[in-house]
């Protein structure tokens, strides 16, 4: 008897407890947050943030003890399978709640109805707050589609180490001046003839979409563009089949990372990360990355980088391309788009932000942190943001609903020149004809 | 005369129907719904009903020829030669000693065991035009450099790496069913004054007629859904010349997201690998019974 009565205690209890549990977890929204590997040693946060996605989890344990009432669950992507992660969850209806991810992409889920507007969920001095520029990035159909937190500026960099040691450090004049086409193939003309076999004066790749902006860099260095003033494809002109004769050229004579049509912009990081580039186009991240290569020994140092604008032709202004990364919505449930927000714009408070875009070596999108001046004495930040702030953004399509069909086409003709299978002439006017089919001009 | 009723043993349902429910779910309901699908203009969240579009897009596309001519090349250059290669590779490596033909199953099935992705990595490092080890051969040997995936040779290197992706599969089943003939049959033979390749040719080979259909079937149907191997070391270029219809559906599905377009390039895979299947049933596969 008192084994029985034992029994149905323990059942009683049993039942309480997992009642009180889902009591408690009914009480609080919970919000599934899918993010990128972006964020590492974070400045001012350095102890808790030594692996990616450390920060994530630091900013929701802050953002808990402020609003107990909501349970943000985090998952880190990985880059190489996060994005037909979120596709196919999207595609089976159960998408997650915040998505932090590039535009180029946030762009095209929105549009696609995975995304919700968030002009009437985010606190109105909030959205005030974000950069002219990125607003309009960021506005589709006349709705503010995500929230921009920070964004890229591509650049020219170059081995400052490589250059010197091989004695050609003086064609690389200071970090941020302009340079013209002239310049900057003389720069590698010299480091072609310095450099020891395998290491090459430059790198380029078109073995995937990614990396786009790089090539229209040139293109707008010759006076191309992708889209004319209407708004119409415009790419087969004389400038751009200039810049692909140029780029052709580089490639003819050596002067670039041999096999450029197959090569992959992860390839190129390959070989930066092993001192057998001389130069190549990315961001300031890069130079971390290159300082922890240096520091673990793998290659020789130190780590130095010039950075400059790209190049043009003598009276053409340069223009940047900006990829801005941002938070998205996807939820469909009124409560839940509005803890998502409340997360979203206790993650966007200057103090942590400004943080996290410095770690990223990325620009801020809000004027708050754009006044805070966070690059000050760092020698390299501080080239990035005068970049950005003395030359127009370029358009490369990255709003557009067709951006990943404009960047694959882009890479497919580009790898048909570099292969000797098209003209530059060729190149450019097959590239108009199917960049006309695909946005349906 | 009482007739005999035959007695079902209801317990072997029992046993079928996980694999019945897991087939129901897992292949049946997806090959349906793609069906269905294939009808829509339908991205990440939408569908729209838009008849037989899709089908009539694939048709007029040329990269969808490309394509396909790129996947027959592999099929018809690959499954004979995988076949082949194996079976006389199983009839040589059988005749060694036990150790020997267990080093020689191990290297030949390591590629199948480990993942595609390191395995296209390491290929990806052997055709590197900067730093690969096939290059480096060349230059010794005083000989320029090649661009082995950005070159008018590519879909035939890619050849090369997807043969040693399936060759480990082909030997285990051809070792397997070389070690399953009775012996008396090749002794009998030699008494009878047979050579060697008449062994081969006219004893060995008819009786593993099945195993020789059921490589050829299932190598088909592999080679067909070729997709690691490009994805990782082509991306289908240069310009879309190593795109294969696998390939294809992957990058309209997920880079693209129009699944519409995608699952229409899937049914027409499917029906060409169950035709093509049929063929082969029809035509080697007239004696063989399973």
């Amino acid at each position: 008897m008192r084994k029985i009565r034992l029994t149905l205690l323990l059942a009683l209890c049993i039942m309480v407890s997992v009642a009180g549990l889902g009591a408690q977890t009914a009480s609080k929204i919970r919000i599934s947050y899918w993010f990128f590997p972006i964020f590492v040693t974070v400045p001012g946060y350095e102890s808790n943030t030594a692996n990616f996605g450390d920060w994530e989890n630091f900013m929701i344990e802050e953002f808990k003890k402020v609003h107990p009432e909501i349970e943000i669950v985090p998952e880190m992507q990985t880059w190489a399978g996060g994005v037909d992660k979120i596709n196919v969850a999207i595609a089976g209806g159960n998408p997650p709640d915040i998505v932090f991810d590039y535009l180029g992409r946030t762009g095209g889920w929105f549009l696609q109805g995975a995304g919700v507007p968030i002009d009437n969920l985010i606190s109105k001095n909030v959205l005030d707050d974000i950069l002219p520029t990125f607003k309009d990035l960021y506005t589709i159909n006349g709705k503010l589609h995500g929230y921009p937190a920070m964004a890229w500026i591509q650049m020219q960099l170059f081995n400052k180490f490589l250059y010197n040691k091989y004695g050609v450090g003086n064609y690389l004049p200071a970090n941020g001046t302009s340079q013209t086409i002239d310049d900057f193939k003389a720069r590698l003309i010299a480091a072609k003839r310095a450099f020891p076999k395998g290491v090459a004066p430059y790198s380029l790749a078109c073995g995937s979409e990614q990396g786009d902006y790089v090539w229209w860099e040139f293109i707008w260095g010759f006076g191309g563009t992708l889209f004319d003033q209407n708004g119409k494809i415009a790419v087969n002109t004389p400038e751009t089949v200039e810049a692909f004769k140029f780029l052709l050229s580089l490639d003819k004579e050596g002067l670039i990372t041999p096999g450029v049509a197959n090569l992959k912009s992860g390839d190129i990081l390959n070989l930066i990360y092993s001192n057998k580039s001389g130069g190549w186009a990315g961001n300031k991240g890069n130079y971390s990355a290159l300082v922890s290569a240096v520091k673990q020994g793998t290659i020789e140092g130190p780590a130095e980088i010039s950075l400059y604008p790209f190049p043009t032709k003598p009276g053409i202004t340069p223009k940047s391309a900006v990829g801005p990364t941002g938070f998205i919505i996807m939820s469909k449930d009124p409560a839940k788009q509005k803890a998502a927000a409340t997360f979203i714009e206790f993650c966007l408070q200057p103090k942590y932000m400004a943080a996290a875009i410095k770690a990223a070596g990325q620009l801020p999108a809000t004027k708050s942190i754009a006044s805070m001046n966070i690059y000050k004495g760092d020698p390299l930040g501080e080239v990035m943001q005068e970049v950005a702030s003395k030359y127009p953004a370029g358009n490369f399509g990255l709003s557009n609903p067709n951006y990943n069909k404009i960047r694959t086409e882009l890479s497919a003709q580009l790898q048909a020149m570099f292969s000797g299978l098209k003209s530059p002439e060729k190149t450019a006017a097959d590239l108009e004809a199917a960049l006309k089919k695909i946005i349906g001009e | 005369m009482k007739r005999k009723t035959k007695k079902i043993d209801i317990s072997a349902y029992f046993f079928i129907t996980p694999s019945v429910v897991m087939f129901l779910f897992f292949v049946l309901y997806p090959i349906i719904l793609s069906f269905i699908i294939s009808f829509q203009k339908k991205d990440l969240v939408k569908g729209i009903w838009v008849g037989v579009a899709n089908y009539k897009d694939i048709f007029a596309d040329p990269f969808f020829w490309l394509a396909l001519k790129n996947t027959i090349i592999f099929v018809v250059v690959l499954v004979p030669v995988l076949t082949f290669l194996g079976f006389i590779a199983a009839l040589k490596i059988n005749k060694l000693s036990s150790l020997t033909r267990a080093f020689f199953r191990a290297v030949f099935y390591l590629p199948v065991v480990l993942s595609g992705v390191v395995i296209s990595m390491i290929w990806k490092w052997i055709f590197d035009p900067s730093y690969g080890i096939l290059n480096y051969l060349l230059e010794l040997a005083g000989m320029r450099s090649v661009i082995w995936m950005a070159s008018a040779g590519t879909l035939y290197y890619l050849m090369i790496v997807v043969f040693t992706f399936n060759f480990g599969t082909v030997l285990i089943v051809y070792l397997a069913a070389v070690a399953g003939i009775p012996e008396e049959i090749i002794e009998a033979a030699r008494i009878d004054g047979a050579k060697s390749s008449a062994i081969t040719w006219k004893i060995i080979a008819p009786l593993l007629k099945p195993t020789t259909f059921f490589i050829m079937v299932t190598q088909t149907i592999a080679v067909f859904q070729t997709w690691v191997v490009i994805q990782m070391l082509t991306n289908g270029g240069p310009a879309r010349s190593t795109e294969t219809l696998v390939f294809q559906i992957y990058r309209e599905a997920f880079s693209f997201n129009q699944f519409g377009r995608a699952s229409a390039l899937g049914m027409v895979l499917l029906f060409i690998i169950v035709l093509i299947t049929l063929f082969q049933k029809l035509y080697a596969g007239k004696d063989i019974n399973y």
